[in-house]
């Protein structure tokens, strides 16, 4: 079978490869669009995401272990502790503080996000260069003179900086000059550092950033031989033994998760639209396999004819599915990593507005993932091309060679339309599901996804008794006209390529309106609760803030000097910072509770008693919070903080849109008491009556140039435009489905028309014209494109539902307001009904000129 | 009063092979024409050229005074839809159309009223014998039934010509003889001219006249 495959593969498959060259070249780009939207996607998430796991990888190496605190930071005297712990082991102890920090001059300082985002690093130089036997850092002790910083030769080109000269940087509120101390050297066999790193001597790091005596982890090192497995287990539980519930003990995995999780909604999402690209990359497949099916089934007959088996045919289609798969994957590949060039810059710029810094800037092209994708394409391919090959093995030769082919009767579907009425049914069943939650607060709506995917599959299927149904209702239309008459004919014996154009494309639009549903809703939520909890006149934060969980602060005597302007009436500050809770990073955050009370700034999920904040263990959380950690109102919390493990009750939920991580908000007093701070997050300004907020915004900026100061309706407007980025490459993909499906309509009409030549000539002869031909397969595409938009924006509304009430809120923990956005709806139904139409037309008319 | 079908010098070559070679003979109304010869004679040829579904080369063709070689696609079409019947070999009725919907069709295509439309169906099915089948659809029919239908179809907007392209090709002896003792009272009742396509001397036999073609050209016109 194996000879005989190959002889037809070479004398025929590929021969029509080379004859139809064009569209070969189609297909293969086809499935490379998909295969690269697929591999861009990841491999731009897996670059953004290694900005946040091992941007020290290079200067160091991986460590072992990580300790840190799970509430700010450690005292120094916890490092000369684990040191006395471990003894003489040979371990490698790198004590280090970070912070991100941005230059002070940039073009323009009101668009959050714009100012480039450096991680800081203060390391012990002498330390480092202890490390020289098993992984020479190659660091210059010289290079700990004040302020002294050392850079990637990258960066140096970037910034177009030399050493020797200086660098403004915002560090909290202050605008510090550094001087490009040297070069860091790349190390063989170590990961080249990200080109967003700066070093600096430990010591020197503590002052400039505030933590004099105190570090942000530990990152412990096993010299490599022979014990070292055994040391590094050893060293491991005996620091987790000492630390008991002061810091946490964090091996590579840990870390990787806990980066992972921060990010894992976001990315979550991300690669599912991208399956999506593949999906619809493998419908087209599909489509056209089918359409060369049929032009070869004349070839096919004689193949048969001659002795051929219906298995070996089969076979050499799927081969060449195969072949197919595997060009359209290697191309896709190229285009995947190219246009991982740019994705990463949009994911970073995302994920960077919403996480923190990251500052991938290229892709590289990983082996695995290439690898995934390309058997990704392989197997796309070949599935797309099974019901063809199987339609090919299947048909009896004198059918194939024959002028009259039978159509595909439509009564032997109905078992799949209750098939797809079932899938409904137990959609609606799956999406009461608990989400699935991991140990670190991650949350996987498998329920849900699973819901939309045979909610739409369902729907889909579905589609096809509704095109019947449509068509039988309107069959007194038929007497109109001939060319109603013919068309409806067509529709109320759907063939199954009219059953899947419909449920592409009312997967497509089910897909696109369910996302439509959803954003529309997010944005008169997110509008709703900016208008509710942005109501102070001015709102500053520092200018090296430029993401949501950037933690630079202001100190006591700026919020003073903010205080004592005479335009000022009223001034709340908000203080926070970042713990972990049940393995999990999350936020405290510490509020003026009369402030945000007195001005109704909270939207409640579950409002607490009135005065809640007069007890001293009551605290807020927000809605993420307690989704994520699967908590409610009455609660226990046990909060860690530098001065051990508070014991808190959950008093009351609020809505909170900004993160998803979750927060538990204390009193302000508290919270400095606990955390040892006074600086401040944001700070929220009142002004008096007649006061311009834009002037006193001029004025505050210019004394002082280390904040960034908003007034209230800027302010709400960059929210809006950083939560409306996040969709942005939804909507890309969103729009590449529905183009696809459209496509794919027409690929199914082309098949359609084709199998029906006969037909044409039969209508021709009887005295139908060209016109009235191309007419009545338009309304056939009509009625085609009708029904699948229907039964898309039907189906889209569960699932818009499905997105805000149950996948969004289990993935976030966002309670949404549902909105329907009726006139966007419309008009993207009517826009793809008419694509549908003109896309029937273009076709039938080509293949009537033939 | 013109000839319901004129030729004249038609010639048709598919690359360097003479199809036709200046064919030329006329039909006039109420007139049978059987065209025999062998596979490869040209006979379709000569019916598609006839029917304004291919071009000849040169030469002429009309249809009731009207040339079709001068006609456009639209004009061909709208002549086809008031001059011309067609019946096939494989019978192509509209699968997805019932036996009466198929036979509606060219009188819908002309514009006629309903109530007419369904009147001329109801009595030319009845005249055919497959009134019962009416709602029945193509692949719920016997071949001898489609046939029936196929007829019914040709003749139900009273064209001048009727074109039947090996009529009895797909039937068996039986079927063959009574559908085409059908087709030659249907026509006759008519006053169409038929055309008929045959290898069948039987079928032959039924015709007022018949034109043998070999190699593209008539051997005893």
């Amino acid at each position: 079978m194996i000879a005989e495959v190959l002889i037809i593969l070479r004398r025929c498959a590929l021969r029509h490869w080379r004859l139809a060259f064009k569209q070969q070249v189609v297909l293969v780009l086809i499935l490379a669009l998909g295969t690269g939207v697929y591999l861009a996607m990841r491999l731009a998430n897996r670059a953004a995401l290694a900005g946040f796991e091992r941007f020290t990888d290079g200067v160091t190496r991986q460590a072992d272990w990580t300790v840190q605190s799970a509430a700010g930071s450690l005292p120094m005297s916890a490092l000369r502790e684990m040191r006395d712990a471990l003894g003489p082991r040979p371990l490698h102890l790198i004590p280090l503080v970070e912070s991100t920090v941005s230059p002070a001059i940039v073009e323009d300082t009101l668009v959050i996000g714009s100012r480039p985002t450096w991680r800081l690093v203060g390391m012990d130089f002498i330390g480092l260069l202890n490390l020289r036997n098993d992984a020479p850092a190659g660091i210059d002790p010289r290079a700990s003179v004040r302020h002294g910083v050392l850079v990637t030769d990258g960066f140096a080109k970037q910034q177009r900086i030399a050493v020797g000269e200086s660098l403004r940087v915002i560090v909290n509120e202050r605008i510090e000059p550094l001087t490009i101390a040297g070069i860091i050297p790349r190390i063989p066999d170590l990961p080249a550092p990200p080109d967003h790193l700066l070093v600096m001597d430990l010591p020197d790091a503590q002052r400039l950033l505030g933590k004099q005596d105190h570090i942000d982890r530990v990152e412990v090192l096993a010299q490599r031989g022979d014990a070292f497995p055994s040391v590094r287990d050893e060293t491991g539980a005996l620091l987790k033994q000492v630390g008991a519930s002061r810091w946490l003990v964090l091996d590579r995995e840990d870390k990787r998760v806990m980066a992972g999780t921060m990010t894992e909604a976001f990315r979550l999402n991300l690669t599912i639209l991208s399956l999506l690209a593949l999906f619809v990359g493998g419908y087209l497949i599909f489509q056209a396999l089918d359409g060369v099916v049929l032009r070869r089934r004349e070839e096919i007959g004689i193949l048969k004819s001659l002795g051929i088996t219906d298995a070996t045919i089969q076979v050499v289609f799927l081969a060449e599915a195969l072949l197919l798969g595997l060009f359209g994957g290697s191309v896709g590949v190229l285009l995947g990593w190219a246009g991982a060039q740019g994705a990463v810059l949009a994911v970073t710029r995302t994920m960077s507005a919403l996480y923190g810094a990251t500052n991938a800037q290229h892709a590289s092209l990983q082996l695995d993932e290439v690898g995934l994708s390309l058997a990704i394409a392989i197997v796309t391919s070949v599935i797309a091309a099974w019901w063809p090959a199987r339609m090919a093995a299947r048909t009896p030769p004198a059918q194939m060679m024959g002028q009259h082919i039978a159509p595909y009767a439509g009564q032997r579907y109905g078992r799949i339309e209750w098939l797809g009425a079932l899938l409904m049914l137990v959609a609606l069943g799956l999406a009461e599901c608990p989400v699935w939650r991991w140990s670190s607060g991650a949350r996987w709506p498998l329920g849900g996804y699973a819901a939309a995917g045979l909610w739409v599959l369902g729907a889909s299927l579905v589609g096809g008794a509704v095109l019947r149904w449509m068509a039988q209702w309107a069959k007194p239309l038929g007497r109109l006209s001939a060319v109603v008459r013919v068309a409806l004919s067509h529709l109320r014996q759907p063939s199954v390529r009219h059953r899947f154009a419909v449920a592409a494309l009312a997967s497509a639009v089910a897909m696109t309106a369910g996302m439509a549903v959803m954003v529309a809703s997010f944005d008169h939520t997110m509008r709703s609760w900016v208008e509710r909890s942005m109501k102070a006149d001015i709102y500053i934060s520092s200018a090296g803030a430029q993401s949501a969980s950037a933690m630079h602060g202001i100190s006591r005597s700026t919020v003073d000097a903010l205080r004592s302007s005479p335009e000022v009436s009223e001034l709340a500050v908000l203080q926070a910072t970042q713990i972990t809770f049940q393995g999990g990073s999350t936020w405290v955050m510490g509020s003026e509770p009369e402030f945000t009370t007195k001005h109704q700034l909270y939207a409640w999920v579950v409002a607490p008693p009135s005065e809640w904040w007069h007890s001293p263990e009551n605290a807020l959380v927000n809605e993420s919070f307690t989704e994520r950690f699967n908590l409610h109102q009455g609660d226990a919390i046990e909060l860690p903080t530098p001065h051990g493990i508070q014991h808190l009750c959950i008093a009351g939920i609020y809505a909170d849109y900004g993160n998803e991580r979750g927060s538990i908000m204390v009193p302000r007093e508290r919270f400095g008491a606990w955390f040892d701070t006074d600086m401040a997050w944001r700070v929220a300004l009142m002004l008096k009556p007649g006061a311009n907020a834009e002037s006193v915004r001029a004025q505050m900026e210019a004394t002082h140039p280390g904040l960034s100061i908003f007034t209230q309706s800027h302010l709400r407007s960059e929210a809006l435009r950083i939560f409306r980025q996040t969709f942005s490459v939804t909507y890309a993909l969103e729009v590449i489905g529905v183009v696809v499906a459209v496509a794919g309509l027409g690929l199914a009409l082309a098949s359609l028309l084709l199998e029906r030549r006969e037909e044409l000539h039969t209508l021709r002869s009887l005295g139908m014209t060209n016109g009235e031909i191309v007419r009545a397969s338009a309304l056939e595409g009509l009625g085609v494109a009708t029904v699948g938009t229907g039964m898309g924006l039907l189906a889209g509304l569960w699932l818009g539902w499905l997105l805000i009430f149950r996948i969004n809120k289990q993935c976030f923990g966002w309670t949404l307001a549902f909105d329907l956005p009726w006139g966007q709806l419309a008009a993207f139904g009517a826009a793809v009904i008419s694509a549908g139409v003109l896309v029937a037309a273009f076709v039938s008319r080509r293949i009537n000129h033939r | 009063m013109p000839a319901t079908l004129e030729v004249h010098h038609l010639t048709k070559h598919y690359a360097d092979r003479a199809i036709l070679r200046e064919v030329s003979f006329e039909l006039n109304e109420g007139e049978r024409i059987a065209l025999l010869g062998p596979s490869g004679s040209g006979k379709t040829t000569l019916l598609n050229c006839i029917g304004g579904v291919d071009k000849p080369d040169t030469g002429r063709v009309m249809i009731a005074g009207q040339e079709l070689t001068a006609m456009d696609s639209d004009g061909l079409a709208q002549l086809r839809r008031r001059s011309i019947g067609t019946v096939f070999q494989f019978f192509h009725l509209l699968t997805t159309l019932t036996a009466a919907e198929n036979v509606e069709l060219p009188l819908q295509l002309l514009g006629i009223a309903t109530a007419e439309r369904e009147q001329r169906v109801r009595e030319l099915l009845q005249r055919v014998g497959v009134e019962h089948r009416a709602n029945a659809r193509p692949s719920e029919l016997s071949g001898g039934e489609m046939q029936r239908v196929a007829i019914a179809r040709a003749v139900v907007h009273r064209p001048a010509l009727i074109l039947a392209d090996e009529p009895t090709g797909n039937l068996d002896s039986a079927t063959g003889a009574v559908v085409l003792d059908l087709l030659a009272s249907v026509v006759a009742e008519s006053k169409a001219g038929l055309l008929m396509v045959t290898h069948s001397e039987e079928a032959a036999r039924r015709c007022t006249r018949v034109l043998r073609m070999k190699d593209g050209a008539f051997i005893d016109a």
